[in-house]
């Protein structure tokens, strides 16, 4: 869509800045790299690049607020469908392949009145839940794939929940994951507040 | 191929109770889910008529935010991995800046940090580390702002200069400029998550004295499986021989098939891959593929890299590891036949043939 654009755009900087290079042999003391550099910047050492004019952008959704997932006693597991809220992951950089990759992690589950009291992010699930995507797939197609089986197990490293490599051009995928907790026997009483954060590159 | 109704982005983006709770994960039918959305979707635009969230998916939809990257070396103008991503061979010593661009896509203002992370590759995945992980890299980079407060719509550019030191050690390092959101406040009890939504653009430096490592790769297998749930799967096992990293994706054709047939071409799962990593990707087919044999061509593109590869391959049971294992489990029972018979056949004869010597130490009897 935007790419004979960027084509042109790249084409005629190229050429702008070699006819530029040969009109100005004085310029050329140092090496090829540092003359163009020269005439794109005042830093003779940075190499020239060229301006994308499109207004695409790789997007995902803002925070929707904190999530309560609710209370539960020692020893239960807390957790509604969905609960955390939608993800939705919108490439509209109008590439060739265009794909990304999203991931996921978790903090520690921290007391908020004694921080030592801890419950570990690896006590929390992730159940990435259906996926949808815009343009729609073909069933069975694996454009946009998901991470392990659906279901992780959280944690401080970062673990990839859904990765789209199969769509050329603009697309939109969706997926509303919840979050479960099996609140350990051992835990003590109070409120815990962890961070979840989504990666998308 | 399946359309998914438009209205499912509406549904998504509503976050309600009672449409989160109908996504269970446990309904298999993805028929039913559709179904269900639809007519909660149905409910949902009635109730949300007035609210802008109520758009359709090519409206504003939810709040969101965004980056891209601006500025693109004029010698990789051909490679569309640079349109995504800063790849870039620098010589010890170079200074570069690259504009990234971060967009408030959302009805309200939005304050969004902007920082560089250190990231690696594994599994076949690029991942941007947890938080702010500093590496070579980030201390490398400098941000012309940490973090912009936008407008509604509003847009905002930030310089990135990574300085290579003169005293660099060559390799391939890699990282991400992200843009985050962090959600506000906080519940008062029970379990209270904070959300925090970043999205970026990843580095490819690779740093060292004259030109570019070369960029090569090779696709070293092709299978085909049918898994127990009758789902077939071709894996391809995709080997990076060169000296950068590759973004690698492409096509599955199947041809030759049973009667003439071909099939495809199918999406492949696409793999990043470091230097000398090997992982496998895979390319889903449905279950009414015949078994084959097919002629299988996989075609891989990374960056201006392409390359090819084709085998034979069968996707019935028969031809799988299943009747090798039957071959063995035969043999192995045949061999336990044998020995079993021969053990028996030993004793009988020893049983019917006396021990020699034995009647030797027997007394003689006399009167015989």
């Amino acid at each position: 869509m935007h790419r004979p654009l960027f084509l042109v755009t790249a084409g005629s900087v190229a050429a702008g800045a070699l006819i530029l290079a040969m009109a100005l042999p004085a310029a050329a003391a140092t090496s090829g790299r540092a003359d163009m550099a020269a005439l794109a910047a005042p830093a003779a050492t940075t190499p020239v690049t060229f301006e994308v004019t499109t207004t695409g952008t790789l997007s995902v959704t803002s925070p929707a607020g904190p999530v309560d997932l609710g209370t539960g006693a020692v020893g239960t597991t807390i957790g509604t469908a969905g609960n955390f809220g939608a993800v939705t992951v919108t490439d509209n950089r109008a590439l060739n392949p265009a794909s990304w990759t999203a991931t996921v992690t978790s903090t520690n589950f921290v007391n908020s009145v004694t921080a030592a009291d801890i419950i570990l992010a690896g006590d929390a699930t992730y159940l990435t839940g259906t996926v949808a995507a815009t343009p729609a797939q073909a069933l069975g197609s694996t454009a946009v794939s998901v991470g392990g089986t659906g279901t992780l197990t959280l944690g401080t490293g970062a673990q990839s929940v859904v990765t789209e490599t199969g769509f050329d051009g603009d697309n939109s995928t969706q997926w509303t994951p919840e979050i479960q907790l099996n609140v350990p026997a051992t835990a003590v009483l109070g409120t815990y507040d962890a961070t979840i954060t989504h990666s998308v590159s | 191929m399946r359309r998914v109704p438009s209205v499912l982005v509406v549904v998504a983006a509503a976050k309600t109770a009672a449409t989160t709770a109908l996504v269970r994960r446990f309904l298999g039918s993805f028929m039913l889910v559709t179904a269900v959305l639809a007519v909660a979707a149905a409910a949902l635009s009635t109730a949300l008529a007035g609210s802008a969230q109520a758009a359709s998916g090519s409206g504003p939809g939810p709040a969101r935010f965004g980056i891209r990257l601006v500025d693109i070396p004029v010698n990789e103008a051909d490679n569309p991995r640079a349109y995504r991503y800063i790849i870039d061979h620098l010589n010890p010593g170079t200074t570069i800046r690259r504009r990234v661009q971060i967009v408030n896509l959302s009805a309200t203002a939005a304050r969004i940090t902007v920082y560089p992370d250190a990231a690696t590759i594994r599994g076949g995945y690029f991942i941007g580390d947890v938080g702010q992980t500093p590496s070579d890299l980030t201390t490398w980079i400098t941000m012309s702002q940490h973090s912009v407060s936008l407008a509604p719509n509003a847009k905002a550019m930030v310089t990135v200069t990574i300085q290579v030191p003169r005293t660099a050690s060559p390799g391939n390092l890699y990282g991400v400029i992200w843009a985050q959101e962090t959600s506000l406040g906080k519940t008062s009890n029970g379990i209270n998550l904070i959300e925090a939504n970043r999205v970026g653009i990843r580095i490819y430096l690779s740093v060292g004295p004259g030109g570019p490592p070369p960029v090569n790769f090779d696709i070293t297998s092709i299978t085909g499986t049918r898994s127990a749930r009758g789902q077939l799967l071709v894996l391809a096992q995709v080997h990076n021989t060169g000296g950068q990293a590759i973004d690698a994706s492409g096509t599955l054709k199947l041809t030759d098939g049973p009667g003439g047939l071909t099939a495809g071409p199918y999406q492949e799962t696409g793999v990043t891959l470091a230097p000398g990593q090997s992982e496998p990707i895979k390319v889903a087919l449905s279950k009414q593929v015949p078994d084959g044999p097919w002629r299988a061509q996989i075609n891989m593109t990374s960056g201006l890299t392409d390359r090819s590869a084709e085998a034979t391959i069968d996707f019935s049971p028969a031809a799988g590891p299943n009747r090798r294992y039957l071959i063995i489990a035969v043999i192995l029972v045949v061999l336990l036949l044998l020995a079993g018979l021969a053990v028996w056949l030993i004793r009988r004869n020893r049983r019917s043939s006396p021990i020699p010597g034995h009647l030797d130490l027997m007394p003689a009897q006399p009167g015989k």
